[in-house]
């Protein structure tokens, strides 16, 4: 009892208008500024807004033009595709006629080879040309080089 | 205060009136707080985690949620408390340094105080730091403290002035050098 009275007196004790203006400061600095700020949600609560924000800036202008621009990219390789198809369509018609030329081309000698013998089976002694000359007898002639 | 609804996370009805339960209150929650546990962010931190467990509180209605909060933060404080561990944290404005005027001098000068003061204010009870804390950081009136306080206003008057002589009498003890 006697130590802390001694103690006491041995420093001055401030006044009471000392003391309210230390508190004063002492708090001002003490107070946190998060108190200040509105109520930090949990994650939850956070996508929640975050959904709700992408919803609203899906439906502005803005953020509207990538997908437009899409879009449009998408249906512009759509019609070219179309377009290559129909022109390649157009092309078939005549081509083809060509196209059958050149595949029965090869395939007229044979024919004409059918026409000398129309009847695999059949004997070769029928006349091919004009000259009245078979098909055996044309084994036998020998061509050589006129001089 | 009577929270009508409870559980329900997505309803916009009940985050409003957590977003203004907590502008009115929050800084009366922490001042309680802090006057258990000196310190600011801690009581803080008491602050927050009331409010989130209220958040996703499923339960019953509550009937008063300022005492529900305050039960919710005594208890988050108490278990806190028990796990307190010697891990090293800035020193309270050391960690806003950059944007200060002051030399880093200056700012551990001023933290130096304000521990000193805050180690101070540990040595008083309870009632009489919370009186303190009610009428320096929250600025209220003898009748707010004594609706509270469930007292009279001249009492808290004669608290508040036993307090402040208290606080200076353990300030000059420790050597406090009052500018």
């Amino acid at each position: 009892m006697n130590d802390s009275s001694n103690k006491r007196s041995a420093g001055k004790i401030p006044s009471e208008e000392q003391m309210d203006g230390l508190l004063k400061d002492f708090f001002k600095l003490e107070t946190p500024s998060g108190l200040n700020r509105p109520f930090r949600r949990p994650v939850i609560g956070r996508q929640q807004d975050t959904a709700a924000s992408l919803v609203t800036l899906s439906t502005s202008e803005p953020t509207a033009a990538p997908r437009s621009h899409k879009m449009v990219v998408a249906s512009a390789i759509a019609v070219l595709a179309m377009s290559l198809i129909v022109a390649m369509k157009v092309q078939t018609p005549s081509s083809s006629g060509s196209s059958t030329a050149a595949n029965t081309q090869p395939t007229e000698p044979t024919e004409k080879l059918m026409l000398v013998s129309p009847k695999g089976e059949a004997p070769s002694t029928q006349v091919v040309g004009e000259d009245g000359v078979t098909f055996e007898e044309t084994d036998t002639i020998e061509v050589k080089s006129q001089k | 205060m009577t929270s009508p609804v409870s559980g329900n996370q997505n309803d916009p009805e009940r985050d409003q009136m957590i977003d203004t339960y907590y502008r009115e209150h929050s800084r009366e929650l922490w001042a309680l707080f802090y006057s258990m546990c000196s310190d600011a962010e801690r009581a803080y931190d008491a602050v927050q985690e009331a409010f989130l467990r209220y958040y996703d509180y499923h339960g019953e209605p509550v009937r008063d949620l300022r005492a529900w909060l305050l039960r919710v933060g005594q208890n988050w404080l108490r278990d806190v408390a028990r796990k307190k561990s010697n891990s090293c944290g800035l020193l309270p404005g050391m960690d806003d340094f950059a944007g200060h005027r002051e030399s880093a001098e200056d700012i551990l000068r001023l933290s130096e105080r304000q521990g000193q003061i805050r180690k101070a204010m540990q040595e008083l009870n309870e009632d009489d730091r919370k009186v303190l804390v009610m009428k320096y950081s929250m600025d209220w009136s003898a009748a707010q403290m004594a609706t509270v306080m469930d007292c009279s206003a001249a009492a808290i008057d004669m608290r508040l002035s036993r307090a402040r002589r208290r606080l200076a009498e353990v300030l000059t003890e420790q050597g406090f050098e009052y500018e």
